[in-house]
């Protein structure tokens, strides 16, 4: 036989990386590559139909990707697999010498590689390895399985060892217990008589239907009965804490916490429809959740609030670090993570700024801390480095220079505290303690009206990064003000948004074409993929200004964000849909990526994710690109030179 | 005008002197699929010459890679792949790009069986190549060096300019730049596969992915026959 040429040894190599071909004999796989035709199909186009008597070949992708799905009775097609770059199909149907069982269509454009069964029959029969290769590891035979499997993908991590779980569904709190109850009459000594009875923490006050009025806890009793505040006959209802905190019956484990970190509180009443209209059931107490869950982030929160010694927060949030690890190998849902982060984050900042106002002594005037960028849209999984402003009053301009001193002498201290805790210091100077960006409102909205009014580069990148302002500390009321000005200011500038747009579509693609990772050509990073860059920063763009355009005030999460533009726009739902789920699987990658090699995760190798790691990151590029479209065509960015 | 050429090819005596190779290739010539044959019926001819340089009077083929195109798929199986051993090859830029060294031309076959065997493998075929003229001129160099009096006659597609066909490009082709219709342009834009370019056969199988592509194209644009698309 002839020996192979070149383009027949190209085909040898290519089969010759993926299995079962790289379980051949190399010149029995060089005979096969031999016997290769190459087809080209268009999107959408159908190879092999369900029912459909078995072609002389078999399929390998080349280039591109190919759906298998299945008609099922209901009349649905059922998707069994997505065949990527690799990935063998159509082979079933010729062994068993059946109809195919389902049809083949390319999901984008594709190349294949047919591969003639009566060359490969042979191989099959002698080579056991082969064999048993497509006994037990070809998909389609068990679809549950296979679904089960590709419903995984959507939230699995870089190591996909750990069990599928997702904690904050998994958990589910058990608030079947009888409750303690009395009515608002009942004497502080009775109730706590009753209290002791049924080593109870806690005590419930009802009206005449069961609905809660309010609450009693023994830190109540100790705090205002012990200490002779209130007298031991007088009624509950003069010391017990109203209006409750309430929530639904077996509240997820995330929804219960959040709750509770939110309302800084310690019992959850359980009612029948979950507000204090409805009939009590139960108490949800952190100890419950304790129980139920390990290490706290309550706890973690709560200790952050309540330590004296400013030296011990570094500790605190190491351990904050191990959740998030522990949380993201468990798969649990991403916005839960980012809520629990962002809550440490906060209380972090709280904290110092508490300390540094301990320090230097009352701030002058009022004054709000506000978080920037990834923080401020409550995505900061990892310390990365420290975006933030302070904006204070307008009150007497005469003495704004004192009071801009003291600020950011305040935003120093803070700056330093948050340097211990493991966050860098913006390399761009974006921080409060840049008197730039300490100052009175009017200055701020100064700063705002240039950038919307004359969108220059610099303008629109400053817009892109102040504006994900999200208030932490201090006056709230001044932030919310600067919030209306620039609503109000970028309704009146109609060229304002379609720049804005323009802005969010420079980022460069992340692929080259569909099978390769654009990576960086030199540099420390040369090689690497930048997610952030590439992937990340698209949807946050994109999202942002699509918020902006439909008004939508004081969202700032780019997943939630599309969650809300998916309300808003029905005929877009799916695609915002899809471009919140990217989202959050981006922020997993990354978020793995940067555990793992103690850094900012921003840059992956593309090299060691595996085949699934792959296919799943491209999969979440897909909607970069529609929503990009999506741009194009609503802000007719054509038009804007 | 490719009637016309048809015409005054078919009134061409065959010359009875031919060897007979040329013989066998100017009666197939003469069975050549009509210009109404579907694309999806038609029998391509993908293939690729290294050469000395860039004038066909004067430098040499050193290297053919082809690979045909039936049914709209590439068929690996159908491939041919020749060196060709130049004597006095003048060492130029060219045999540095395509890696060619003398060396290895040694181990080529002459060219006289390098034309024969390549004629053979063409047949009637419709020949496409990236900038094809060029590539059928050189062959008909070799042709002329091995005394045949006549020149390759099949219907040819030059891929670069059907790509500028089919992307409309015609209206502007004031602004077009070449370095855009390179096939490394090409298969970049067309989301193709450019492993192991700069041999003639890595070049084929290149141009053999993007004629794919292209036919597909083709068909969008209404282009359904042979004759339609050699135009």
């Amino acid at each position: 036989m002839k020996p192979s040429n070149v383009i027949q040894e190209r085909v040898y190599e290519f089969l010759n990386t993926y299995p079962p071909f790289n379980l051949v004999d190399p010149e029995k796989l060089r005979a096969l590559a031999r016997q290769v035709r190459v087809l080209y199909l268009e999107p959408e186009q159908v190879l092999f139909s369900q029912g459909d008597a078995a072609h002389e070949h078999f399929y390998v992708v080349r280039q591109g990707s190919v759906r298998l799905e299945q008609q099922t009775e209901s009349g649905n097609p059922k998707l069994l697999d997505v065949c990527d770059e690799g990935d063998v199909f159509g082979v079933r149907a010729l062994i068993a010498k059946k109809n195919y069982s389902s049809t083949a269509t390319a999901a984008e454009e594709s190349l294949v590689y047919a591969i003639p069964i009566v060359a490969f029959e042979p191989i099959l029969t002698e080579n056991p390895q082969v064999a048993l290769y497509f006994a037990a590891g070809q998909p389609v035979q068990n679809p549950t399985l296979r679904d089960a499997q590709k419903a995984r993908i959507g939230l699995s991590t870089i190591a996909p060892s750990s069990i599928p779980l997702h904690l904050e569904d998994a958990l589910k709190i058990d608030t079947a217990k009888s409750i303690v109850a009395c009515p608002p009459d009942t004497s502080i000594r009775l109730a706590a008589q009753m209290m002791s009875d049924k080593d109870s923490s806690f005590m419930m006050v009802v009206d005449a239907e069961g609905r809660p009025l309010g609450i009693l806890t023994d830190t109540d009793l100790r705090r205002q009965v012990v200490a002779g505040y209130v007298a031991i006959d007088d009624p509950v209802k003069v010391i017990m804490s109203s209006p409750v905190i309430t929530t639904v019956p077996n509240p997820p484990m995330a929804d219960a916490l959040i709750h509770m970190i939110r309302n800084k509180v310690k019992h959850l009443c359980v009612t029948t429809d979950g507000t204090v209209n409805s009939k009590a059931l139960g108490v949800l107490t952190e100890h419950d959740l304790l129980l139920a869950q390990g290490n706290n982030p309550a706890v973690l929160i709560s200790e952050i609030r309540q330590t004296r010694d400013i030296a011990s927060l570094p500790g605190i949030r190491d351990r904050a670090e191990e959740l998030l690890l522990k949380y993201l190998e468990q798969e649990v849902s991403i916005s839960f993570i980012a809520n629990i982060i962002t809550e440490i984050n906060d209380a972090i900042i709280v904290r110092a700024l508490q300390h540094a106002e301990k320090e230097l002594g009352e701030p002058p005037v009022h004054y709000c801390w506000l978080s920037l960028g990834s923080e401020g849209r409550e995505e900061q999984l990892l310390r990365t480095d420290q975006d933030n402003a302070l904006v204070f009053e307008d009150k007497n301009i005469a003495l704004e220079k004192e009071y801009q001193d003291y600020f950011v002498k305040l935003a120093a201290i803070v700056r330093d505290i948050m340097v211990q805790c493991g966050f860098e210091k913006c390399p761009a100077d974006m921080m409060a303690s840049n008197p730039k960006w300490c100052q009175p409102l009017h200055t701020w909205k100064q700063y705002f009206y240039n950038w919307i009014h004359e969108p220059t580069e610099e303008a629109l990148m400053h817009t892109s990064i102040f504006y994900d302002y999200r208030p932490v500390y201090g006056d709230f009321s001044l932030s919310r003000q600067l919030t209306d000005y620039i609503y109000a200011n970028i309704q009146q500038e109609r060229i304002f948004l379609p720049f804005l747009a323009k802005h969010a579509l420079q980022s460069p693609p992340p692929l080259s074409f569909f099978r390769n990772f654009i990576v960086e050509r030199g540099g420390e990073h040369k090689d690497q993929f930048d997610i952030k860059l590439r992937a990340m920063t698209p949807l946050v763009d994109a999202a942002r200004v699509l918020t902006l355009d439909n008004r939508i005030a004081g969202q700032n999460n780019t997943f939630k964000r599309f969650e809300k533009l998916a309300e808003l726009e029905p005929q877009n739902a799916e695609l915002y849909r899809e471009a919140a789920m990217a989202y959050e699987i981006m922020m997993r990658f990354r978020a793995l990526n940067g555990l793992r090699n103690k850094n900012s995760g921003r840059y992956l190798n593309p090299d060691q994710l595996n085949k699934l790691e792959r296919q799943m990151l491209r999969s979440t590029f897909k909607p970069i690109s529609d929503i990009q479209e999506l741009l194009q065509v609503r802000f007719q960015l054509n038009y804007l030179g | 005008m490719e009637w016309l050429k048809e015409l005054i090819h078919q009134l061409h005596p065959v010359d009875k002197n031919a060897p007979a190779f040329w013989r066998r290739y100017s009666a197939s010539l003469k069975e050549q699929a009509p210009g109404n044959t579907p694309l999806a019926e038609a029998e391509f001819v993908v293939f690729d010459t290294e050469t000395t340089g860039l004038d066909p009077r004067t430098d040499k083929v050193l290297s053919i890679g082809a690979i045909k195109v039936r049914g709209l798929q590439v068929l690996v199986p159908e491939t041919f792949e020749c060196l060709v051993q130049q004597e006095g090859a003048p060492s130029t830029k060219s045999a540095e790009v395509h890696g060619l060294l003398s060396k290895e031309l040694e181990s080529g076959i002459a060219e006289q069986e390098a034309v024969e065997e390549f004629v053979g493998f063409v047949g009637n075929a419709v020949l496409v190549g990236q900038h094809v003229a060029f590539d059928i001129a050189m062959v008909n160099q070799m042709l002329k060096r091995q005394g045949i009096k006549g020149k390759l006659h099949n219907r040819s597609v030059d891929t670069a300019h059907l790509a500028i066909r089919l992307e409309r490009r015609h209206a502007d082709s004031h602004t077009l730049k070449t370095s855009e219709y390179s096939l490394d342009a090409l298969c970049e834009r067309y989301n193709l596969p450019t492993d192991d370019r700069h041999t003639a056969s890595g070049d084929a199988f290149a141009t053999a992915l993007l004629l794919l592509k292209l036919l597909s194209l083709a068909k969008k644009r209404g282009i359904m026959t042979v004759g339609e698309l050699v135009r």
